[in-house]
C-alpha cells in the first residue's frame, strides 16, 4: 500500500519582517500517514516556526498540501482541526475549563466536516481519568491551574477534535515524570487507535511531530528525527525501529499497572 | 414668560458675581492697581455675554495656580499644563479668525474646505493617542472619522436643523466640530483597546485559530471589548446629562439667552447625533483595522502591529 502523504510542505520560507531574519529557508518536508517525527535543534533554529507553518498559523511563502491538495483559504479552519498545533505555553480563554473544552465545538468549522465530532461529556470524563485529573477541574478557571495541568488539558482539548496530525511543541515541559508518562501513553493510544472507517490491517492514518530538548523523549516517542538549523532541515535520521518502540510501550504500560513511575 | 425670567435670573447671577468682585475691588481702592482692576470690571449691561481679553485672563489665572501647585509638588505636569493652555489658546484664536473670515464669505467651498481640514486633523489626532500602530492606521482612522462624522452631520444639517443656506457656517462648523471631537475620542479609545488587547491576548487568539476558529471568531472577543470601551464615555455622558452636568452646548445656548426648552431639545438631538457618530466611527475603524491585521488565510499578521 502506497504511503499516504498527509501533509506536504514545498519550499516554505518565512522571513521575520521586523528583523529581516530568515526563519524558514525554502523548507520542504512530507508527513506521511503513520509518521512519528521528532524535531530537534537549538533554540531559535526554527522548530516552532516549522510547526506553526504546518498549522498555517503564520504567513509564509511556498505551498502547504493536505492529502495532496492545496488548502484553499476558506478550508484553513477545518484543516487546523485536523492538524492541531499545541503551543509550548497552553492558552485558555476566560471562563471555566469546561467552557474552554466546549469552545472549539462552537466554531463554524465544527460543522464543516460531516464526520466532525461533537462535545461528549462522557468522553471528557474518560480523558480526565487517563490523566488522573479530578472531574471538578472542569468548573475551575484556567488561571487556577498549574502549568502541568494546563498542558494536560491542552492535549485533552486537542484530542476531543479527533485530529489526524498533532503538532506537539515541547508539550511536556511543565509535567512531572509521572504525568509526562501519562501524557506520552495517551499520545500512543491516540496514535494506535484505529478509526472506525479503517480496518485493523491498514496502517494508522495518524501522524505527529514532536519537538523536545530531551533526547530520550525524542527516542521514546518518534521513529524519525529531523534536525533544524537556521530555518533549514539539515539532517533526517531514523530514531528507533518501529517494533522496538512498540515493545517499549507495552513494557511501560505494564510497569504503570504495577505502580512504578518507570523513570 | 417662565423661560425669560430664568434667563434674566441667570444674567442677574452673573452680574451679582461681577459686583461682588467689584465691591472687593473698591475696598482696596487705595491702590492704583486695584483702581485699574475696577475699570475692567464695570457692571455689564443685561444680555451682553461678550468677554474682554482681561476677563479671559482671570480664568487663565485659575489654571496658573494649578501649575504652581504642581511645580511645588513636583507632579511634572506644569509644563504640559502650560503647553496645552498655550496650544488651546492659539488654536481657538486661529479658529476665531478663520470662522470670522468664512462667516463673512458665506460661500459653500470655504465652509466645506474648513470642514475637510478639521476632519483630517481629527483622523490624525485619533491615531496620535494610540499605543500601537499598523501601516494603514492613519488612512483607516481618517476614513472612519470622515464617513461617520459627515454622514451624521449631513443628516443633522439637511434634515434636522435645515439652515438657510444649507452651508451656513454658523451651523455646519460647530456641529461638525462637536461630532468630530466625540467621534475621534471614540475611535481613539476603540483602536487603542483593540490593538493592545489583541497583543495581550495573543496566546488566546492563536489557540482559537489553532483549534479551528475563523479569523473573525478568534478576534470577536477583542473586537467587542474594544467597541464597548469606546462607547462607555458617551454612554456615561448621556446617563448623567442634566443631573451632574449641563452639557457644553446647552450651557452656551443658555448663556446666549435661549429658552431652556429649546436648548434642551437641541442638546438631546446633539446627544443622539454624537452617539450615532461615535458608534459608526468606532465600528468602521475597528472593522478596517481587523481587516488590516488579519488575512484571508485566517492568520493574524502580528508583525504589522508595532509601537510607534
Amino acid at each position: 500500500m502506497a504511503e499516504i502523504k498527509l501533509i506536504e510542505l514545498r519550499d516554505v520560507s518565512r522571513i521575520d519582517s521586523n528583523s529581516g531574519r530568515q526563519l524558514l529557508n525554502s523548507l520542504s518536508i512530507t508527513v506521511g500517514a503513520g509518521d512519528r517525527i521528532g524535531v530537534v535543534g537549538a533554540s531559535g533554529s526554527g522548530k516552532s516556526t516549522l510547526m506553526r507553518s504546518i498549522a498555517m498559523l503564520d504567513p509564509v511563502s511556498g505551498e502547504v498540501l493536505h492529502r495532496g491538495t492545496l488548502i484553499t483559504d476558506n478550508l484553513i479552519p477545518s484543516y487546523r482541526r485536523k492538524v492541531v498545533y499545541l503551543s509550548q505555553r497552553p492558552c485558555f480563554t476566560g471562563g471555566t475549563i469546561e467552557e474552554n473544552l466546549r469552545l472549539p465545538f462552537q466554531f463554524k468549522s465544527a460543522k464543516g466536516y460531516p464526520a466532525s465530532p461533537s462535545y461528549e461529556p462522557d468522553l471528557v470524563a474518560i480523558e480526565l481519568e487517563a490523566f488522573a485529573l479530578a472531574p471538578e477541574i472542569l468548573n475551575r478557571s484556567p488561571e487556577s491551574l498549574s502549568g502541568g495541568e494546563q498542558q494536560m488539558l491542552a492535549l485533552i482539548r486537542a484530542l476531543l477534535l479527533e485530529p489526524e496530525v498533532l503538532l506537539l511543541d515541547e508539550p511536556t515541559t511543565a509535567l512531572d515524570p509521572a504525568s509526562r508518562e501519562k501524557f506520552e501513553n495517551r499520545i500512543h493510544r491516540w496514535y494506535n487507535a484505529s478509526d472506525n472507517t479503517t480496518n485493523k490491517e491498514t496502517k494508522t492514518e495518524k501522524a505527529y511531530l514532536w519537538t523536545s530538548h530531551d533526547p530520550t523523549q525524542v527516542n521514546r516517542m518518534t521513529q524519525k528525527t529531523v534536525t533544524m538549523n537556521h530555518g533549514q532541515l539539515t539532517r533526517v535520521t531514523e530514531t528507533a525501529s518501529e517494533t522496538k518502540n512498540a515493545r517499549e510501550i507495552d513494557n511501560r504500560e505494564n510497569q504503570q499497572q504495577v505502580g512504578s513511575s518507570g523513570d | 414668560m417662565l423661560a425669560k425670567s430664568t434667563t434674566a435670573r441667570t444674567n442677574s447671577k452673573w452680574v451679582l458675581q461681577v459686583i461682588d468682585v467689584q465691591t472687593l475691588a473698591s475696598t482696596i481702592s487705595n491702590f492704583t492697581a486695584a483702581n485699574l482692576l475696577g475699570q475692567f470690571l464695570e457692571p455689564r449691561p443685561q444680555g451682553d455675554i461678550s468677554l474682554s481679553w482681561f476677563e479671559v485672563g482671570v480664568a487663565a489665572t485659575l489654571l496658573l495656580i494649578n501649575a504652581i501647585i504642581s511645580l511645588q509638588l513636583g507632579l511634572g505636569i506644569a509644563k504640559r499644563i502650560a503647553t496645552s493652555s498655550v496650544r488651546m489658546t492659539i488654536q481657538l484664536a486661529i479658529l476665531g479668525l478663520v470662522l470670522k473670515q468664512i462667516f463673512e464669505l458665506a460661500q459653500p467651498t470655504p465652509v466645506l474646505g474648513l470642514a475637510a481640514v478639521m476632519t483630517v486633523i481629527a483622523g490624525v489626532s485619533a491615531v496620535k493617542r494610540i499605543d500601537h500602530r499598523y501601516p494603514t492606521i492613519y488612512r483607516n482612522s481618517i476614513f472612519a472619522v470622515w464617513t461617520s462624522a459627515w454622514i451624521v452631520t449631513s443628516i443633522t444639517v439637511l434634515l434636522i436643523v435645515r439652515p438657510q443656506p444649507w452651508y451656513s457656517p454658523q451651523v455646519v462648523i460647530p456641529l461638525l466640530g462637536m461630532v468630530l471631537g466625540n467621534s475621534l475620542t471614540g475611535i481613539s479609545l476603540g483602536l487603542d483597546r483593540f490593538l493592545s488587547e489583541l497583543r495581550n491576548r495573543r496566546g488566546e487568539v492563536e489557540t482559537m485559530l489553532a483549534l479551528g476558529a475563523t479569523r473573525w471568531e478568534s478576534c470577536r472577543g477583542v473586537f467587542i471589548e474594544a467597541t464597548r470601551t469606546a462607547m462607555i464615555p458617551i454612554l456615561n455622558t448621556m446617563s448623567v446629562a442634566g443631573i451632574v452636568s449641563i452639557p457644553g452646548m446647552m450651557t452656551g445656548q443658555l448663556l446666549a439667552g435661549a429658552e431652556p426648552i429649546d436648548a434642551v431639545k437641541y442638546q438631546i438631538m446633539i446627544m443622539f447625533v454624537i452617539a450615532a457618530a461615535i458608534a459608526i466611527g468606532v465600528v468602521l475603524s475597528l472593522l478596517l483595522s481587523y481587516r488590516n491585521v488579519t488575512n484571508s488565510r485566517h492568520q493574524i499578521e502580528w508583525h504589522r502591529i508595532h509601537r510607534p
